[in-house]
């Protein structure tokens, strides 16, 4: 395995780790662990939290989930596939923390961790997509 | 990498940043694109009998709701274009009222603030008529119904229309004393002293609680959620403390 994948891996998987955590406490009712007095529950309990009914924290647990399968299909389809969920998590961080920012005032520390690691995981995929050899592209 | 390889992988790059874009604007749109309050775009006002009947009959004076003597004091400070305060209006605060207002223990304080969403200065434009309806004792009324009228925080909406139609929903309100009042200086000075108590509180968003013993220190309230317990526990300690 080059080392990309691993650094890819290695990533989501601290990923899945944070959307797991959210998801959880989300479905259980609970209260976010959050250093800011309040910012992780005034951003979790705002409209933002979810798209489409859907919490934006299962949202990412299913992104980081399809990283990490991405980088089992062979060719392309995979490398392509793996950048596209990346690039696609880092743009819609890049919107939710702007949210949290600008309009709900409030900042949570998980939601901010997640989009640091969906940033590196975009890097680390379009590094991938552009250089990955043939043998690793049409395996 | 060889020249054609790396020419493919950069049309492959391309097709896929397109098609994240594309996701991403989907997502974005379908989240409403910061999304909307309660607020009827059409510019019905809804929830006027609600309002209505969760005040009755409890006393109400300039900014305060409740019992004067009340041997506890709630000090909110809000903005009524937050959305986050529209939450905690439809959660807990209900139940608070119920339990701790209208059985006289508690009075709350609305100290309104007009930063949020203050595009075109529309935050200011709601907090004066709101002030303008505490110089008629129905602050909390109007307060209420503009969160559950709330709409975007980023557009702009508060403007005369919107203002008069929501006035006109408080039972006893004289609108067009209120709209006269809004931009007099008794307001702009009450609307300075509650910047200036939010900012000597030490606090830096809406919404912001602070609770004690009526006449003593208010304490801020460190809450984690707009569950009713966050606020019950300081209350009930402070009653069961002797507060009155």
């Amino acid at each position: 395995m080059r080392r990309l994948d691993i650094a890819i891996a290695a990533v989501a998987v601290i990923g899945l780790g944070i959307a797991a955590y959210l998801t959880y406490i989300h479905y259980a009712g609970l209260h976010p662990l959050c250093l800011a007095s309040g910012g992780c529950e005034k951003v979790q309990s705002s409209h933002w939290s979810k798209l489409a009914g859907i919490p934006v924290a299962t949202i990412g647990l299913v992104g980081y989930a399809g990283i990490l399968a991405s980088l089992l299909v062979p060719g392309e389809t995979g490398l392509a596939g793996c950048a596209l969920i990346a690039l696609v998590g880092f743009g819609f961080s890049a919107y939710l923390t702007y949210v949290e920012l600008f309009r709900i005032h409030a900042v949570c520390q998980w939601c901010v961790a997640s989009a640091v690691l969906m940033t590196a995981l975009a890097a680390l995929t379009v590094a991938r997509l552009l250089t990955a050899d043939e043998r690793r592209a049409y395996a | 990498m060889n020249k054609v390889r790396r020419d493919r992988r950069l049309k492959l790059l391309g097709t896929v940043l397109v098609a994240a874009l594309a996701v991403v604007i989907v997502a974005v749109v379908a989240s409403g694109g910061g999304g909307s309050g309660g607020g009827s775009k059409s510019g019905k006002i809804g929830g006027a009998s609600q309002v209505t009947a969760r005040f009755a009959g409890i006393p109400q004076n300039g900014l305060v709701l409740g019992n004067p003597n009340a041997p506890v004091t709630l000090v909110e400070f809000a903005d009524l274009k937050c959305p986050v305060c529209r939450q905690y209006t439809l959660s807990a605060f209900p139940t608070l009222v119920d339990r701790y207002v209208r059985t006289g223990k508690v009075k709350m304080q609305l100290e309104l603030q007009h930063f949020v969403g203050n595009q075109n200065n529309d935050s200011e434009h709601a907090a004066r008529m709101a002030l303008a309806a505490a110089h008629q004792n129905k602050l909390w009324q109007f307060a209420d119904l503009f969160y559950l009228n709330q709409r975007d925080e980023t557009q702009t909406y508060v403007n005369d229309v919107f203002l008069r139609r929501l006035g006109s929903a408080v039972p006893g309100l004289d609108v067009n004393k209120a709209l006269a009042a809004r931009n007099g200086p008794a307001i702009t000075q009450e609307l300075q002293q509650a910047s200036s108590e939010f900012t000597t509180a030490g606090f830096d968003g809406t919404p912001s609680f602070a609770v004690g013993k009526t006449g003593g220190t208010l304490s801020p309230v460190n809450y984690n959620s707009f569950d009713v317990s966050q606020f019950s526990g300081p209350i009930d300690k402070l009653l069961g403390s002797g507060a009155g």
